[in-house]
């Protein structure tokens, strides 16, 4: 008895550590997070279609003045002047005017940003990680139920309705997965 | 009040749960259907466990204390799963 008591107390602490632990990384990472309006969207979308990137001259270019302008109007808080000089800006930093550090941490900055982007599109680490979680859950869930049915001498149709409702549960659960 | 008597662990289990519903879901706003998920899955697993020790007749005590280290490591270990993996 001591023993398992032992066990139990080691289990009970080392799963505690894990989820606090856990809570403060999902907490760090939950903060970075932006959340964007639907006028935030629509100003994202309309620069996407009208800019476009030279690569002989490494400059921005607006390829749709008029496209931008209705965008910026439509947007409460970002007006055309403040995008144009955006874009001047980074086309400055892109020349080199406003030093080689400056160049070299926006290069970072967009390197990460498409990283990011490339992983968000894939969208398969979340989904796995998800359901391979429930996967895994519901038969480690499923086999300690039944060994403990076993354990307690129940057989027959309980013990199968509740495995059969317990497997359409976690089931479920993987269709709802993001 | 039969029923109080005959589940009360499963019911003390699930009323924390659903105390503690809206930290895990940030006021009902996140993650919604999967903290009800997870109190389906410990639920089912608590009642049907006590009505099977209900059924060997065996006293509160003694019910309260095996069961107790049949279904907390589980139901950490489960609640762990879902806070690391799945919100």
């Amino acid at each position: 008895m001591g023993m398992l008591k032992k066990s139990f107390a080691m289990l009970m602490v080392t799963v505690l550590l894990v989820v606090t632990f856990g809570q403060t990384s999902f907490a760090a990472q939950g903060s970075s997070d932006h959340e964007l309006s639907s006028e935030d969207v629509a100003l994202a979308e309309a620069i996407e279609n009208s800019v476009e990137f030279d690569i002989e001259n490494e400059e921005l270019v607006i390829t749709d003045d008029s496209a931008l302008k209705e965008a910026a109007r439509d947007h409460s808080s970002v007006n055309y002047g403040e995008i144009r000089s955006g874009f001047n800006h980074f086309n400055a930093i892109i020349a080199g005017e406003k030093g080689d550090s400056t160049k070299q941490e926006l290069e970072q900055l967009m390197v990460g940003a498409a990283t990011e982007a490339q992983g968000e599109n894939d969208g398969i680490g979340t989904m796995s990680t998800c359901s391979n979680a429930l996967s895994i859950l519901g038969f480690g869930h499923t086999t300690s139920l039944a060994t403990a049915a076993v354990i307690l001498g129940v057989s027959g149709p309980v013990a199968l309705a509740v495995a059969t409702g317990m497997g359409l549960v976690y089931t479920g659960g993987q269709l709802m997965c993001p | 009040m039969n029923f109080l008597d005959k589940y009360i662990i499963s019911l003390i289990q699930l009323v924390t749960l659903l105390m503690l519903s809206p930290a895990f879901t940030n006021l009902f706003q996140e993650n919604v259907a999967m903290y009800l998920l997870l109190v389906l899955i410990i639920s089912i697993g608590n009642f049907f466990l006590e009505a099977q020790f209900n059924r060997q007749q065996e006293d509160h005590k003694k019910k309260a204390k095996t069961m107790g280290v049949f279904t907390i490591p589980l139901n950490t270990v489960i609640v762990a799963v879902f806070v690391l993996f799945i919100f």
